[in-house]
């Protein structure tokens, strides 16, 4: 049997199959056609971006402001550009990840799973290149209240980015979830930056763990919420 | 507008609240949205639910369709959204059910038409495959449109159509060529 078999066959059966009553079209037709209202199409993915990426640094830029720019001035002008453009790169992807949860079958460039953990990676990557210092002085306290004051941007960022979702139409709640948890979490990393003069990666590691934290945090909640739904 | 326009038109004047464009674009997608649901719960009440709850979905969520961009994949990812839903729902209700001790007489069977019984066709076929199987054979659309409704690759879609073309070659045996 050849595929045009297969087709001819399959053709057979979807014409032979019955349709939906006439009597349910119409009522449907009855329920959604007299009350149809006009609506604003959603905006673009490259202006939803326009918003939320300034916003995600609007927010880190005052928290650390108040807590101190320590990290800022311990960075050289190359090690500033470097990260805080590859955070803003990653915000951008994160955002549009977020919109691809918003919005059903838009083009999706991966998971927010996956864009998490390359996210991480990518991270990690630029720390160990830019500094060369290995030590770790004081690494669990130091480190959690680096992770403590990230967590706490990247809850409001998150927040602030489920909202959005609300606008759209979520399919997957555990992605969308995921996704905003993601946004929150660069948010907080570049509050991070600004913040803390310690350039060792091994307390760096610290400062990406904000990722996966509230990527999972998201997710979570995402989970929790459609477990309630039914 | 007129009930011919493409259907990416019709929704665009859905968006815009023009009512007779809304009444097209129910009355053209109805029907093959009802054989996707048909073919894979093998229920009409069941299939009668779907389409109903899918068309509420579209008319809530209807500013999210992108204008220009194409309109079926849009709406078989809310429609495979809904299936998957019910899906879930089923395996919960029956895992709430009481055990009997005898059975009730089964219900009869629903009138069916005749020729192959595309749900008994594909019902040998992983859920996966079924469902882009569906969304190729019954509703028409491309690879690419499949794979942006299912959030997968054209690759991933290509593979899923092979497979099932694979079992379904044993299954069609019957059938004759």
């Amino acid at each position: 049997m050849t595929p045009p078999d297969i087709d001819r066959i399959l053709r057979d059966s979807v014409e032979s199959q019955p349709g939906p009553d006439a009597g349910l079209i119409e009522a449907i037709s009855r329920g959604i056609v007299p009350g149809v209202r006009p609506v604003r199409p959603m905006m673009s993915s490259w202006r939803l971006s326009a918003i939320l990426v300034p916003g995600s640094v609007g927010l880190a830029l005052p928290v650390s402001m108040l807590v101190g720019q320590y990290g800022l001035r311990a960075l050289s002008g190359f090690q500033a550009a470097l990260i805080f453009s590859e955070l803003a790169v990653l915000l951008w992807l994160a955002s549009r990840a977020l919109f691809a949860e918003m919005v059903p079958a838009s083009p999706r460039l991966t998971s927010p799973a996956r864009l998490a953990t390359w996210a991480a990676l990518a991270l990690m990557a630029v720390f160990f290149e830019l500094f060369p210092d290995r030590s770790a002085t004081d690494f669990v306290h130091r480190g959690l209240g680096c992770l403590t004051m990230g967590l706490i941007v990247a809850a409001p960022a998150g927040a602030l980015s489920a909202l959005w979702l609300r606008r759209g139409l979520v399919l997957h709640a555990t992605a969308a979830g995921a996704a905003a948890g993601l946004m929150g979490a660069l948010a907080g990393i570049f509050a991070l930056e600004l913040h803390c003069p310690f350039l060792q990666p091994p307390h760096l590691l610290w400062h990406v763990l904000v990722i996966p934290a509230a990527a999972l945090a998201g997710a979570g909640i995402g989970r929790i919420r459609r477990s309630s739904r039914g | 507008m007129l009930p011919d326009d493409p259907l990416e038109t019709l929704m665009a004047g859905y968006q815009q609240g023009d009512g007779a464009s809304t009444r097209a674009v129910i009355e053209r997608l109805s029907p093959p949205l009802y054989r996707f649901f048909l073919a894979q719960v093998r229920s009409r009440r069941h299939a009668d639910d779907l389409l109903q709850e899918t068309w509420l979905r579209i008319h809530q969520a209807r500013h999210t369709y992108r204008p220009g961009q194409p309109l079926l994949p849009w709406v078989y990812a809310i429609a495979r959204h809904i299936r998957i839903d019910h899906y879930r729902r089923s395996l919960r209700w029956e895992a709430r059910e009481v055990q009997v001790e005898t059975f009730p007489d089964p219900p009869a069977p629903e009138p069916r038409a005749s020729g192959a019984d595309l749900a008994a066709i594909l019902g040998e076929l992983p859920e996966s495959q079924r469902e882009v199987l569906l969304m190729l054979k019954v509703s028409g659309m491309t690879l690419e449109e499949v794979a942006r409704a299912t959030s997968s690759s054209v690759g991933s879609v290509k593979q899923k159509a092979h497979r099932a073309y694979l079992k379904l070659r044993g299954v069609l045996k019957g059938y004759g060529a």
